[in-house]
């Protein structure tokens, strides 16, 4: 087994067993971290892939869980149906939203996608009568068998495990070089014959609906649904998880959301200025490591290969 | 090669630099946090764990008096929006304890942490965990808004830990929503219908039978304004136009126009924080103090805005639970050692957490310092009266919520030159629904855009 697949392997496995050596806030936290890092992993396939990165990608996410919160308290229906809504929900979004980043690139996409997310977010305030303004809706329970720290750690584990097995397919496929080369060259692209607009909206649609399944575990770990989730806080957050981790990398937004909301909710506790240390994260990713923090450990262990093969040379 | 070892060095003095940076620059509370030794809380913990089927088991273990510290957790927004607000409630709170002398409490030390809910129900809902799994506090106070107060006491409710809401003043918590959250106790608190309807009464009273208002297009300006007109309305006022401006608004100059349109006697003005500053220095600007009386809500003219407010603000009458200039001992005493202690006035939201604290040590002195059976502890904290505050006398009714004076403020200037809010008429005694019917009252919707109260 090669290092690229036993190193995640392994990490999963500890990862996995966490619940044995950590108290529930641990638990906790990592939970809503898992939803941030599907967020991320959902904001990579497009940002990473093809270089289209969406800044509005939490009022997809929102809408999913608001899909969820309104299928359960106002309709009532079952657990399964809960979080179809929500797909749906985030699907029928990101439809929306994708017909109009069909021929917008750069700059442009940046701004429709912003836009979209401050839309989201402005509806989820202003239809208060279905989404109960900045109130939210509260009362939306947990499936019984996840009612309990354990149980939903692992439930946001496997969601977070099926995003990612999601995107691995996706980037394997033909459709994920075809993305890599909207990122290279678009015009040469076009010219081999593929449709560039129908490519990023295919795209788009997709990672929306990896955003609706980040929707799915951050409204059963609130248990409720309110504006701040559609929000531009909770868009760059997930933007920052991408490039704080490691930009077109399977693990490296995970990575990134794991250290933001780990920062964000255990250094809270100790440190008030929080937000200065995670600043300073990223300004030293930025200086010291610009492909993220996998590619700067990709980078370190190169180096010590090399170095260890290189005094195996010497002193043979 | 030994370039990049150059470069690795100035990484590694940078992290350390920053470490110093950090070390230095943490705030006292924060510190307090990280001191406490881990046997005691968790000796502590695991007594109250053991105690239903032990205090059954055996007389014996009921002697052992828990005399480990008491753990509180305060949550509020230090990040953020209302982080001046927050810190605000964290002057009052230790106020308190500088004043008293001693943060023993019935044989028992009382610590507390802090919790920055940043204004996100993710981010309050763990963090409440973090303070209970974590730093095993005992109960918690706080946090501000209703979508993370609302998720922050249905968790804590789930852990069976008490939760007290000094300053969160959303009315559902408790109304409509207070079944659902028997561990959440409103003490020295407020919310926007037991301020805005005897108030309504009042302006009505004063012969302005037409008014405007104006506030945030958001629901914390739905439910003040909403209340306050549920009645005014109810006693023959008319309301000529409702305008509601976006958070962030800068200029209320099209707003004022607006107002102005349709000529009324009065406005009422229903927002808060930076907006309500720009909008009565605006309205200044405007030369329409002397022209059009402005009537507001308590969290208008709060002292938090007075500090940043012109002298042209002097005549801005309010509703409020808290007044500063409320002339009577209990409250001067507060102001005055407030005034001493940070060189301004203190807010609402300092005299909340200051109020909440004294309740919480007067209901754990009542339970000697046991509080190891929550419901008793929470029935303690029921039980007390406030003869006297600085909030004035207060005690809780059936929902949870105190029954309190109400004062009519007006904005005047102190001999030195401060701005405050005197108090010009008072309401003793009021509840949560005033004179309206309990039932009546909460079978009506929700206070929003399309429903105010008529």
């Amino acid at each position: 087994m090669s290092r690229r697949t036993l190193v995640p392997l392994l990490l999963l496995l500890v990862v996995a067993m966490l619940p044995l050596a950590v108290n529930p806030f641990i638990l906790n936290v990592f939970a809503l971290s898992f939803a941030i890092a599907v967020l991320a992993t959902s904001i990579d396939l497009t940002g990473g892939y093809s270089g289209l990165m969406s800044l509005g990608q939490a009022g997809i996410m929102a809408s999913s869980a608001y899909g969820v919160g309104i299928a359960a308290t106002r309709y009532g229906l079952g657990y399964p149906l809960q979080i179809l809504a929500g797909l749906l929900a985030a699907i029928f979004v990101s439809l929306l939203f994708g017909v109009m980043i069909m021929r917008a690139s750069g700059i442009q996409y940046l701004m429709v996608t912003l836009a979209q997310g401050m839309i989201v977010w402005g509806l989820s305030i202003r239809m208060y009568s279905l989404t109960g303004g900045e109130n939210g809706i509260k009362g939306i329970e947990r499936p019984p068998f996840l009612d309990g720290d354990i149980p939903f750690f692992y439930f946001s584990l496997g969601v977070l495990l099926l995003a990612l097995l999601i995107k691995w397919l996706i980037t394997r496929s033909p459709l994920g070089l075809a993305l890599r080369g909207l990122k290279d060259s678009a015009v040469r692209l076009n010219m081999i014959g593929y449709n560039i607009a129908f490519l990023k909206f295919y795209s788009f649609v997709l990672s929306g609906a990896l955003a609706g399944l980040a929707g799915i575990i951050l409204v059963y770990y609130n248990r409720l649904i309110s504006p701040p989730a559609a929000g531009f806080t909770m868009s760059g957050k997930g933007v920052l998880a991408v490039l704080l981790g490691g930009i077109g990398t399977l693990i490296g937004p995970v990575l990134g959301a794991v250290i933001i909301t780990y920062v964000e909710n255990f250094l809270s506790g100790y440190v008030a200025r929080w937000p200065t240390i995670l600043g300073l994260i990223f300004v030293l990713a930025v200086l010291f490591a610009r492909t993220g923090i996998i590619g700067a450990l990709e980078g370190i262990t190169g180096r010590i290969t090399r170095l260890v093969t290189g005094r195996e040379r010497s002193s043979t | 090669m030994k370039w990049r070892s150059m470069r690795l060095a100035t990484l590694l003095t940078l992290i350390l630099a920053v470490a110093v940076l950090l070390a230095s620059c943490a705030p006292a509370p924060a510190e307090e946090a990280t001191t406490p030794p881990e046997e005691e809380p968790t000796a502590a913990e695991a007594t109250a764990d053991e105690e239903p089927t032990a205090a059954e088991d055996e007389g014996e273990q009921e002697m052992e008096e828990p005399t480990g510290p008491i753990t509180i957790g305060l949550m509020a927004p230090y990040s953020g929006p209302l982080a001046a607000a927050a810190e605000d409630s964290n002057k009052g709170w230790d106020l308190f304890w500088q004043l008293r002398g001693s943060t023993e409490v019935a044989g028992r030390e009382i610590e507390w942490v802090t919790g920055d809910t940043a204004m996100d129900p993710s981010t309050g809902i763990t963090q409440a965990t973090a303070l209970v799994e974590q730093q095993s506090v005992d109960f918690i106070v706080g946090p501000f808004v209703t979508d993370v107060g609302m998720g922050v006491a249905e968790e804590l409710g789930r852990r069976g830990i008490p939760q007290f809401i000094p300053i969160l003043s959303d009315d559902n918590v408790t109304m409509r929503e207070k079944e659902n959250l028997p561990y959440t106790v409103r003490i020295a608190g407020w919310n926007a219908s037991q301020n805005n309807l005897p108030y309504g009464q009042w302006v009505y009273d004063q012969g302005f039978e037409q008014l405007s208002t104006i506030g945030y297009d958001l629901q914390f300006s739905y439910e003040h304004c909403g209340s306050f007109l549920a009645s005014y309305v109810a006693a023959g006022g008319e309301v000529l136009t409702q305008t509601w401006h976006p958070i962030t608004t800068e200029d209320f100059s099209p707003f004022i126009a607006q107002l102005q349109q349709s000529n009324p006697p009065a406005v009422l003005v229903c927002n808060s924080g930076l907006a309500s500053i720009r909008f009565a220095n605006q309205w200044a600007e405007f030369g329409l103090m002397e022209s059009i009386p402005l009537f507001a809500t308590e969290t208008v003219t709060d002292q938090s805005n007075l500090r940043s407010m012109e002298d042209s603000a002097v005549g801005i009458i309010s509703s409020g639970h808290f007044a500063e200039g409320r002339d009577a001992p209990a409250t001067q005493e507060f102001v005055n050692a407030y005034l001493e202690e940070y060189g301004e006035l203190p807010s609402y939201f300092s005299a909340a957490n200051y109020t909440a604290a004294g309740w919480l040590v007067d209901a754990i002195e009542d339970v000697d310092g046991d509080i190891s059976d929550k419901d008793a502890f929470i029935a303690a904290v029921r039980a007390i009266e406030l003869e006297e505050s600085a909030l004035g006398p207060m005690e809780l009714d059936e929902n949870d919520h105190p029954i309190q004076d109400i004062y009519v403020r007006e904005v005047q200037v102190r001999d030195d030159g401060l701005l405050w809010n005197a108090v010009i008429d008072t309401f003793e005694d009021v509840g949560q629904f005033w004179t309206f019917d309990p039932e009546e009252y909460m079978d009506q919707p929700l206070y929003s855009r399309d429903y105010q109260g008529f």
